[in-house]
């Protein structure tokens, strides 16, 4: 673990300060990151070790905030080591990936939910380490869930959650993007 | 001689009776047509603004105060830009799509105009994932795909969105009026306090302040001002779920230097005037039926008195009783509808006119409220002199003759 002072003023910083976009963020502030660059959390003031201790994290997770805050929706496949399932399971997960218009916009990780690094991981995703069958995750670039997809997956059912989420505001409401509920 | 022509001389010979009545319904008609144009437009307004906006959310100076939605940036008074990310990198749920605005006037061709700076979500977006990966568990905010495809932004929408995904250093949206008035168009450039800028689109009309605005960059429009990491307002684009579920006070315990407003909070102050305007029209709708019908009663009874032996004596020569009803209530009837077209002619002129400095709305003549005139005034003419009426077709010609 390695630890850095910064000042947002400092001439010698600004390389630093540029690359987190820090310059104009609430101070104090404690940056939390993974060896692969992703900003595991960002802690305001107060700053407690709870909090602290919430900024390690498993390497899967890295990965998956890293996609996060690169814009791009990530597709987290956690497949058990005795699946036979797997390739039907990542079928639909390539196809959208090898889309087009989604391409560039896409990171897929993997995960074995019997590796016990990964059990708070699993958790926060709320998929049950013991799970015999395929489980894929899409998450959007903000973290929330657009689907949980156990077992076979294809590009239609993630384009059709892509599509209602951009469609509908609120989280299982009928708000568009423009504001409130349309009168009836 | 027909009944017409027969009200028609008399009505030319006693003119001055007739004005005094024809003014009161005149009057009436007039205030309670212009009354109701405005209030009718005006609540439009206010449901299209509620519409568009109505799970917005405004974070202000606490010392601002503001009457209108889409002018709640233009003001002296700034908060620190420090709370885009404070709301960004926080877990209040709700706060994907925010927009902070930088005002500063400015000159082209001659012409005063808004520099409004405003900071792209691709400059902090990606932090909302700086949360953590507790933020699996957040429910799916607004916007949170967009940008995501190939295709390009319709940087036009930001009027409609109220956010822009991305925005070059460099690079400028006109509003509409800004482009008809300086002929500037898009991809042409301008030069904005001694800065180069390319025009990369002109939004569309939207009837607001933002037609009289230039967009820029909201760091360039800092650096360009001299103002520092600043900002007047922050615009949050929020979902009525979350708005229910406590947004504006989320809000306030994280920035408790702040104001919280809401659109509702901004309308209501529109909401109040307008009942009032509708209790003033119903006022005036009373006043019409009791001073107008009054004056028109009072005025029809002495007109019977004067005419006693006018009315004995054509009844005298043939004319009956329903003649002279018809005949008396076909003189309120002209007063009616007269004092109907010239009251609603007036209210409509004096609404379209004043609508727009008193209620801050366009408003547009409502071809509907004419036949609403012409009934009121009818049923106040109509019903104000069947007695009367009915009083002289009752007359006993013997006796108005023995007056003579």
């Amino acid at each position: 673990m390695l630890v850095s002072h910064i000042r947002v003023g400092d001439p010698a910083h600004q390389d630093l300060v540029k690359k987190y976009g820090v310059s104009r963020a609430p101070m104090p502030l404690v940056l939390a990151v993974a060896p692969n660059g992703a900003v595991t959390t960002a802690i305001m003031h107060p700053i407690d070790d709870k909090k602290l201790a919430a900024a390690i994290v498993s390497p899967a997770s890295a990965d998956c905030l890293k996609g996060m805050q690169d814009g791009k929706i990530v597709f987290v496949c956690v497949h058990p080591q005795r699946t036979t399932r797997e390739e039907d399971a990542l079928h639909g997960v390539h196809e959208f990936a090898a889309d087009e218009n989604y391409r560039e916009a896409t990171r897929i990780i993997s995960v074995d939910p019997a590796d016990p690094q990964e059990g708070q991981f699993l958790k926060q995703l709320k998929i049950d380490p013991r799970t015999n069958s395929p489980v894929t995750v899409m998450v959007a670039p903000s973290g929330g869930m657009l689907g949980k997809y156990e077992g076979v997956t294809s590009k239609a059912e993630f384009v059709k959650a892509l599509t209602t989420s951009k469609s509908s505001c609120c989280p299982g409401g009928k708000c568009g993007p423009g504001g409130c509920c349309p009168k009836k | 001689m027909r009944i017409y022509d027969i009200v028609m001389r008399e009505i030319l010979e006693r003119k001055s009776q007739m004005m005094m009545s024809f003014i009161a319904i005149f009057l009436g008609i007039t205030a309670v047509i212009a009354i109701k144009n405005i209030s009718y437009f005006s609540e439009k307004a206010v449901e299209r603004e509620l519409d568009t906006l109505g799970a917005n959310v405004l974070i202000l100076p606490k010392s601002v105060t503001l009457q209108d939605y889409y002018s709640a940036d233009l003001h002296d008074e700034v908060i620190p830009e420090e709370y885009v990310l404070r709301l960004t990198m926080s877990d209040v749920e709700g706060v994907d799509n925010l927009s902070p605005k930088l005002c500063v006037p400015v000159e082209l061709s001659d012409r005063n105009f808004t520099l409004t700076g405003i900071l792209p979500k691709s400059e902090f977006s990606a932090k909302s994932a700086w949360a953590g990966a507790g933020i699996f568990g957040r429910p799916l905010g607004c916007g949170v795909v967009e940008g995501l495809e190939e295709k390009p932004e319709d940087k036009k929408t930001l009027v409609r969105k109220r956010v822009i995904e991305t925005l070059e250093a460099d690079e400028t949206l006109i509003g509409a009026d800004v482009a008809a008035t300086t002929g500037i168009g898009e991809g042409d450039s301008l030069e904005l306090l001694g800065q180069p800028f390319k025009v990369i689109a002109v939004l569309p009309e939207t009837g607001t302040v933002d037609d009289s605005r230039v967009f820029a960059h909201l760091h360039t429009v800092q650096e360009l001002s001299g103002q520092g990491e600043v900002v007047n307002a922050i615009e949050v684009v929020g979902c009525c779920k979350q708005i229910a579920a406590g947004l504006v006070d989320d809000i306030n315990t994280l920035l408790p230097d702040a104001k919280v407003v809401t659109v509702t909070q901004i309308a209501k102050a529109q909401l109040t005037i307008n009942e009032m305007l509708r209790k003033v029209s119903l006022a005036f709708i009373g006043i019409i039926v009791v001073v107008g019908g009054a004056s028109i009663a009072n005025y029809m009874y002495s007109n019977v008195s004067e005419r006693r032996r006018e009315i004995g004596t054509m009844m005298a020569l043939g004319a009956t009783p329903s003649q002279v009803l018809w005949m008396l209530l076909f003189k309120a009837a002209l007063l009616g509808i007269v004092g109907g077209l010239t009251g609603y002619a007036t209210g409509t002129l004096l609404a379209v006119n004043l609508g727009p400095q008193f209620a801050g709305v366009p408003v547009l003549p409502m071809p509907m409220l004419l036949g609403w005139a012409l009934g009121l005034s009818l049923l106040v003419a109509l019903a104000a002199s069947y007695f009367p009426a009915r009083r002289a077709a009752n007359l006993d010609p013997c006796i108005c003759l023995q007056e003579v």
